[in-house]
């Protein structure tokens, strides 16, 4: 996900924290906040796998 | 998937961990609370109710303070007189067979010294060994524990964080993947947004639920490249 998209997100989110008073909902939200950020740096990992994987002196050959 | 929670506490209202963790459970109807104590304040067991109450349950769910590194007296006199021969062990049924079951410990005493070389020597996983064994003996999945260490000392985040692994435990599939997680997490922000007529709330909570699908759907399509590139 680009850092704009998840930041915006996770800033909406943040303001939705601030005008709900339902505690289950509030605490949902913030596990939703924690779910965005680990699959946003789960998606950076991957993607730096990839490619360092395809820059591989391995592959050179190929 | 039906969960039964057997609290065990001798003076629950003087409790603010257990009052905190069972008044977030009140809409849950998934979530069946059962309180020893209130139940039975006599002390006489009506054992039949027990064990229909448990077989009525897919996850069993044993939550206590921790006393002299085991439970209260009230939920060892449960175990003694509901779970018995015939019933849950022994030849013939095993009603409790392929259910799940878990710990939740509120315990007053930091982390830290629970293990070799800590005041209390002893680890909870070594501590908690007969519940281990009384879920193999009759043939229950035993859960990853929650221990919930000196709760009166946690600040708001770590309560939310604790209160997070709670239901997930109450209410989540014996899995602790990301995918998983996001699962659990959009069916709950579903059960809590129904019958809820804030509109921007709900569009707000729908595009949040929205990006986490997008992001899944993202990292499966990167696990597909990782894996065709990765291939000799």
């Amino acid at each position: 996900m680009e850092k704009e998209k998840e930041e915006w997100i996770l800033s909406e989110l943040e303001r939705t924290l601030e005008k709900t008073a339902d505690e289950t909902l509030r605490v949902l939200i913030k596990a939703a906040q924690g779910i965005i950020k680990e699959q946003s740096r789960r998606i950076e990992q991957m993607e730096a796998e990839i490619d360092g994987t395809l820059w591989s002196p391995r592959r050179w050959g190929e | 998937m039906k969960t039964l929670v057997i609290v065990s506490h001798p003076e629950i209202l003087d409790s603010a961990s257990q009052q905190f963790f069972l008044h977030s459970v009140k809409g849950f109807d998934d979530v069946t609370v059962h309180h020893l104590e209130s139940a039975y304040p006599d002390g006489q067991i009506n054992v039949a109710e027990e064990q229909a109450l448990l077989n009525s349950h897919d996850r069993i769910l044993f939550q206590f303070p921790f006393y002299w590194y085991s439970s209260p007296y009230m939920l060892k006199k449960w175990q003694d007189e509901v779970l018995l021969e015939g019933f849950a062990y022994g030849e013939g049924r095993r009603a409790l067979y392929g259910k799940e079951f878990g710990l939740i410990i509120m315990i007053g005493i930091n982390e830290r010294e629970y293990q070799a070389g800590g005041s209390e020597r002893f680890s909870i996983n070594e501590l908690t060994k007969p519940f281990q064994a009384m879920a193999h003996k009759t043939g229950m999945t035993y859960l990853r524990p929650l221990a919930v260490f000196q709760f009166g000392y946690m600040d708001d985040e770590e309560k939310t964080e604790t209160l997070i692994k709670y239901w997930q435990l109450l209410t989540m599939k014996n899995d602790h993947s990301l995918e998983t997680r996001e699962e659990w997490l959009i069916n709950r922000l579903q059960k809590a947004m129904t019958g809820n007529s804030d509109a921007e709330l709900t569009q707000r909570i729908r595009f949040a639920i929205q990006v986490i699908e997008e992001n899944r759907q993202t990292i499966d399509g990167l696990k597909m490249v990782l894996e065709d590139i990765r291939r000799p």
